[in-house]
């Protein structure tokens, strides 16, 4: 194979469209993530607190809820949502990106939930016990005592959980959603580039989620010397 | 008295059902929706300098377009990955799906297809490519015994490659443009494309060229069909009549050579980025600073 | 000492984990100024007993009254009777987000209703107390065993408790370090202070427990005034426990 054509290629790539990758590609990527993450967020919240509630029933629910989305790819539960769940509320007006998008969202909050409830899980037992040997409410001590420790456990695994989504919104090429990976398929399908193309989108997937990775170990360790003094 | 009741009831049920019937063609009736997967020059692909619909290119958009026209629709073009188009044509997402599909029995089983369709005179052409200097080193099928050849999976080129090529030893590979890398790093020695693709492949790469051989082929592989739902035969006839007009009209050819054309500037733009518009000087000069500050 | 009403009283409590029975029916009374300690093996139930009481682990027979109302009963608030109730554990169980004197005032402010000073002048009066008036503002990570549980006895008695219930405050704590917690204890149970501890430390209890309970097996085998229960056991069970730690 030929290496010395690909530098030449890559320059080549870039010159043309750059547009492509840079304005709607990163754009795309990152709007998809972080609809993904935020919705998942207070969607994963609400599924965490159903999950530890006292009724049996719910918390069987929400475990098949959970179960179901974690057990089954991504890439399944896109095409249901593409195309069985658009066609059945197709009453809803709703654009094929916005339904990748929720089956993004929905697909988060089943991670986001474990991650909220092994946060709080994680906390002493001995916490709540003491708080509410001092007269606090249930709610009072979950909310004064056991939630700010659960955040310095959460925050971190949220952030690995963006960048574990930042990747795993290319699934929405599947539907030329513009995201990065569509910017691939568009630009290598139409130059036969394709492999140019997949090292330009690689490179800038990395850019993306190398630093947000040390942004995350960064705080990481910030939390953990927060517990410690 | 009781039965009049039960027919006026009867009657009035009948209504609402062709009413809601009428209604859900109706909505129909105002667009065609089409499922394509544009990442296929020349046949689909997308011109990254336009916007919306207007960004799907090639020879199947151009088809689209003359079959929504001629129906009297709105076009929509539903971008998807290949395995999705089938699936969205089953889940009745789409109308149909125009995406390259060449004939195959299981399709035919699972599918309604249309009459075949001929994207130009090169595509029924099929041809074995190899690496520059390998140029004109097999004319016949003989010369193939024991060399690896690689081919798309369970495509057309495969079936030919089982079918006339005997002796050789079939590489399956999955997107084409991975598989001329392949090629090039010696993987196999040989690949099975259709004429048109190894035109677009050749113009952009001078390390690859044809290897002198080329099949024999049939309509029946070489032309692609346009998939719908089973059991809509309806529209299936609709768009065989127009297929045939357009067939008869001469267009085919006109259309093919246009997407090829446009397929082949997509990656020989930098001779011409110099003297482009304004906007497009713009675009490049950023894109060059862009890869400086890298 | 002669004020003698019934602070705590229990009756047939019985408790389980699972399948194993840990309180077999412990009936027993706590007057109001009396410093009972529980002694016996560990699994013998005297944790579960003392947990039993503000009702961190719910019995399932059997019940407790305080103050003379049954908080085993139905429609009872809880909260509201363990605010009377101080609690100081094994594992201190300080809260390692707030500081020093936030983890003092907490309660008082959310549950009582007292006001921001009122509380901190509070906490800094008990802090000075257990020598800890220069940490007031340090979050507790960076305290010493001793200095933590030294803390969270203060914390439970800012609530201006009735009963301090003590779960083996000095078993995770530093040879060196037990000194100053049971000075603490002491210095609290000589202000007349009902307590109820649970100590794995014979000659402490010994010193200034008014009674000492001896549980083994779910049950509460011998009870007595120290002196004779240290010197003159009656219990077999309870004289072979005494030949080993003492």
């Amino acid at each position: 194979m030929d290496l010395s054509q690909i530098v030449p290629n890559i320059v080549k790539l870039l010159q043309q469209y750059w547009q492509v990758f840079l304005l709607e590609g990163v754009a795309n990527t990152l709007k998809l993530t972080a609809i993904a993450v935020l919705f998942g967020v207070i969607l994963g919240t609400l599924v965490a607190m159903a999950k530890m509630c006292r009724f049996k029933a719910v918390r069987f629910m929400i475990g098949v809820y959970i179960e179901v989305i974690r057990g089954t790819p991504i890439l399944l539960q896109l095409y249901i949502f593409y195309f069985v769940l658009s066609n059945v509320f197709s009453f809803l007006p709703l654009t094929p990106f916005m339904w990748v998008a929720l089956a993004l969202c929905i697909n988060s909050s089943a991670y986001v939930s474990e991650v909220i409830r092994a946060g709080i899980q994680a906390v002493d037992k001995g916490q709540t016990e003491a708080a509410r040997s001092l007269g606090l409410s249930g709610r009072q001590a979950m909310t004064r005592i056991v939630l700010p420790q659960a955040v310095r456990n959460i925050l971190p695994a949220l952030g690995n959980e963006f960048i574990m989504m930042l990747k795993e919104t290319s699934l929405a090429s599947t539907f030329f959603l513009g995201d990065l990976m569509t910017s691939y398929l568009l630009v290598g399908g139409a130059t036969y580039l394709r492999f140019e193309a997949l090292i330009i989108v690689g490179v800038i997937y990395l850019c993306l989620t190398f630093p947000l990775s040390k942004v995350v170990a960064a705080f990481e360790r910030r939390m953990a010397r927060g517990t410690a003094d | 008295m009781k039965l009049k009741k039960i027919l006026a009831l009867l009657l009035a049920l009948c209504l609402i059902v062709t009413a809601a019937a009428a209604c859900g063609e109706g909505k129909k009736g105002e667009k065609l929706k089409v499922a394509t997967s544009p990442d296929f020059a020349p046949m689909a692909f997308v011109d990254t300098s336009k916007q919306g619909q207007e960004q799907y290119v090639g020879f199947d958009m151009m088809l689209a377009r003359y079959i929504a026209e001629e129906m009297g629709m709105e076009l929509e073009i539903m971008p998807m990955s290949f395995d999705a188009c089938t699936t969205a044509v089953s889940m009745g997402t789409v109308d149909m799906a125009i995406s390259g599909f060449s004939w195959k029995q299981d399709r035919e089983d699972g599918f309604n297809l249309s009459d075949f369709y001929y994207p130009g005179d090169n595509e029924s052409d099929q041809v074995v490519i190899v690496r520059k200097e390998d140029e004109g080193k097999y004319t016949s099928a003989g010369d193939f015994n024991g060399v690896k050849v690689g081919a798309q999976t369970s495509s057309l080129q495969e079936s030919l490659c089982q079918e006339q090529l005997p002796g050789c030893e079939i590489v399956v590979v999955g997107d084409l443009g991975t598989a001329l890398l392949q090629l090039k790093k010696g993987d196999f020695d040989a690949m099975a494309v259709a004429k048109g693709q190894a035109d677009v492949f050749m113009s952009n790469d001078p390390d690859v060229a044809l290897s002198g051989f080329q099949f024999e082929v049939d309509d029946k592989y070489t032309a692609n069909v346009i998939v719908m739902k089973k059991g809509n035969d309806d529209l299936t006839k609709q768009v065989n009549d127009i297929l045939k007009k357009a067939y008869d009209s001469g267009v085919y050819g006109e259309w093919y050579d246009e997407a090829k054309e446009m397929a082949m500037s997509a990656t020989a733009q930098e001779v011409t980025i110099e003297d482009e518009s304004s906007s497009g000087e713009d675009g490049a000069e950023d894109g060059s600073s862009q890869l400086e500050s890298e | 000492m002669e004020q003698r009403t019934e602070l705590i009283k229990t009756v047939d409590l019985h408790k389980s984990f699972g399948k194993l029975q840990v309180l077999k029916g412990v009936s027993e009374t706590i007057r109001s100024g009396e410093v009972v300690s529980v002694i016996g093996p560990s699994g013998g139930g005297k944790s579960t007993f003392l947990r039993c009481l503000n009702l961190l682990e719910a019995p399932e027979q059997g019940q407790i009254f305080f103050e003379g109302v049954e908080i085993t009963g139905k429609k009872v608030d809880i909260d509201l009777h363990r605010q009377k109730m101080g609690m100081v554990f094994q594992h201190f169980n300080v809260f390692p987000h707030l500081s020093v004197k936030r983890n003092i005032t907490l309660a008082p402010t959310l549950v009582k209703g007292m006001s921001e000073g009122d509380a901190d002048k509070k906490a800094m009066e008990l802090l000075e107390r257990v020598g800890l008036a220069d940490k007031a503002e340090v979050m507790p990570g960076k305290l010493s065993g001793g200095q933590k549980q030294r803390l969270a006895i203060v914390r439970a008695l800012a609530m201006e408790p009735d009963v301090m219930l003590f779960d083996e405050p000095t078993s995770a704590l530093d040879p060196e370090m037990v000194g100053e917690v049971l000075e603490v204890i002491k210095g609290l149970v000589e202000t007349g202070m009902t307590s109820v501890i649970v100590t794995h430390e014979m000659g402490f209890a010994r010193e200034v427990s008014d009674r000492v309970l001896f549980m083994a097996d779910g049950v509460i085998m011998e009870s007595g005034a120290p002196e004779e229960l240290f010197s003159a056991p009656k219990n077999p069970r309870l004289q072979d426990f005494l030949g080993k730690v003492l």
